[in-house]
């Protein structure tokens, strides 16, 4: 009862306020659609528009890639059989890694890893590590510990497959200059969101790349500000990279050749579609007008008061009555 | 008294005019050729720029002119992105200056200039031809009479590459230090940058090299002299 009646003085204290004296069933139904109507709405906006924690993945093939390292215990890479450049100086002194020696890189050491086809089956991979402090990072071999200096080159003959774990601020492919030998080669990015309420994701955008073009996750699209992501290198003989990584960030930016950079973000567009909550509030709108068109043919047809000529009908009826 | 001050003010301002626009640099031909268009060629030399860093963002700039036989210069200004390309030759009227110079610049793209920061646009210039192939003395430029670091950037276009600054040291032997690579951006004109300390270079003649590794094996090194006045 006290909650009935809140309409009427919800309808009232507007009713007040626009000069309206006295309540009419076709009044009352009109505020309640509208009041109604921007509870409603202003719910699937907010829903719509409210910020959503999302992962970008990136997944394609390319000749290159660049990766400085955070620090993670995911960035353990397998060097075996690897040869390893200390001095630019003297390029042919190569050391030759034994079985079972392992990379671990200095937190900021930028790694760049490209592919290389030769002439026999195999690839080269070379991987080329440098940092603004004293040392891109130590090799762990089955005896001893090589400490690297500021620069060293690592040259791998790719005969099996081999996959390198990536943790820290990646970006793949070159822009498209001069002497540019290795680009990226095909790619998706998809954005996976999560629902508003519940702990359940769905796939918001995705978005092919072409090839030539750099893709670098953002943390925002005002600044650039690199997004810390998590993935993996594939690498087969005669193939190139296969690479993937995920990462919780605001937009992927791609730079593409004859374009300005442009950002990928996710769009409010399939939350309509894809998150339940809106699809409910949206059903509820539905019904609630339904139900409310439904209360107002009811109460017309109940509570209207009659017509003169209707009256006049009912008194000559009466009176022809003996 | 406040007619006075205006009039000294004028006569210091017109004379100040007057002395730099005889000190300048003058355009061997009269039109001065420079190009704004997302498709410009990027000129193949390895080296882009090299100059002195200065917080402004002028469109005038500034080469440090030493007294030099030769009376003709190529002053080359490009933008990082390759938008913005100029290569224009100049001509010194006083063979006998030594100093901070303004070329004549009469760009129609001012605002253009003015927006690329202190590390989007690199200035070359060199004694002789625009049409030389191969570089050998250069001289330091600037975008301001006042730079605002110590440290002299050549800005080199490598391919990727790793790029390497061969100097002399103190003891006579040569050094190597790791340039940069420039990651932000687009890089079509440069995409790597090297330094050197103003202090470790010697007024006159100092020759020094790039060396670049690309794909596990060495490319040619470039050798060129940069010229130090002052």
């Amino acid at each position: 009862m006290k909650y009935s009646a809140l309409p009427k003085k919800l309808f009232s204290l507007i009713g007040g306020r626009l000069r309206i004296k006295k309540i009419e069933v076709a009044n009352l139904s009109f505020f309640m659609k509208l009041f109604l109507l921007f509870i409603v709405v202003g719910s699937i906006g907010y829903i719509l528009i409210s910020d959503r924690e999302n992962t970008f993945t990136v997944r394609g093939e390319t000749e290159n890639i660049t990766i400085v390292f955070s620090n993670d215990n995911l960035n353990q890479w397998d060097l075996s059989d690897a040869r390893l450049l200390l001095d630019i100086t003297a390029p042919d002194d190569l050391v030759t890694l034994p079985i079972d020696s392992f990379f671990m890189p200095k937190v900021e050491t930028t790694a760049r890893v490209v592919i290389r086809n030769q002439e026999s089956k195999s690839s080269l991979l070379i991987i080329t590590l440098e940092t603004d402090g004293e040392s891109v990072g130590e090799i762990e071999t089955t005896d001893k510990v090589i400490q690297l200096p500021r620069y060293a080159e690592i040259k791998i003959d790719v005969n099996q497959s081999k996959v390198l774990p990536l943790d820290g601020f990646i970006r793949v492919g070159e822009d498209v200059g001069l002497g540019v030998e290795t680009l990226l080669l095909s790619g998706e990015v998809s954005i996976v969101e999560k629902q508003f309420f519940r702990d359940e994701r769905y796939v918001a955008t995705e978005h092919k790349l072409d090839t030539g073009d750099r893709v670098e996750l953002h943390n925002s699209v005002d600044i650039d500000s690199l997004a810390k992501a998590k993935g993996f290198i594939r690498i087969t003989p005669s193939n190139p990279l296969a690479f993937t990584i995920h990462g919780e960030a605001k937009a992927v930016k791609v730079h593409r050749l004859g374009s300005n950079s442009y950002h990928i973000t996710p769009s409010i567009w399939p939350r309509i579609t894809n998150d339940p909550i809106i699809s409910a509030f949206s059903s509820l709108l539905a019904v609630i007008f339904l139900l409310l068109e439904f209360a107002d043919l009811i109460g017309k047809l109940l509570f209207s008061p009659r017509t003169t000529d209707e009256k006049d009908d009912e008194n000559s009826t009466i009176a022809k009555k003996p | 008294m406040k007619t006075i001050l205006f009039a000294i003010q004028w006569l210091v301002i017109s004379f100040s005019i007057y002395a730099v626009e005889d000190s300048k640099l003058t355009l061997v031909e009269p039109l001065f050729k420079e190009k704004y268009s997302s498709n410009v060629p990027v000129s193949g030399r390895v080296i882009s720029g090299i100059m002195t860093r200065s917080n402004k963002s002028n469109h005038q700039f500034f080469i440090d002119l030493p007294a030099l036989e030769k009376d003709t210069i190529c002053f080359r200004v490009q933008s990082k992105d390759g938008t913005y390309f100029a290569s224009n030759e100049y001509k010194i009227t006083d063979k006998s200056f030594a100093g901070k110079i303004s070329p004549e610049y009469p760009t129609q793209y001012q605002d253009i200039l003015e927006g690329f920061d202190a590390s989007e646009l690199a200035l070359l210039a060199f004694v002789g031809s625009c049409s030389e192939k191969k570089l050998n003395n250069v001289l330091v430029s600037s975008r301001s009479s006042e730079t605002s670091s110590d440290d002299v950037v050549i800005l080199v276009s490598s391919g990727r590459s790793d790029v390497f600054l061969s100097t002399l040291a103190d003891n006579g032997k040569r050094k190597s230090l790791k340039c940069k690579r420039l990651i932000k951006g687009k890089r079509t004109a440069y995409d790597t940058e090297c330094s050197v300390k103003v202090k470790d270079l010697v007024l006159g003649t100092n020759e020094l090299s790039i060396i670049r590794r690309k794909g596990g094996r060495m490319l040619p090194s470039v050798k060129f002299n940069v010229i130090v006045s002052s």
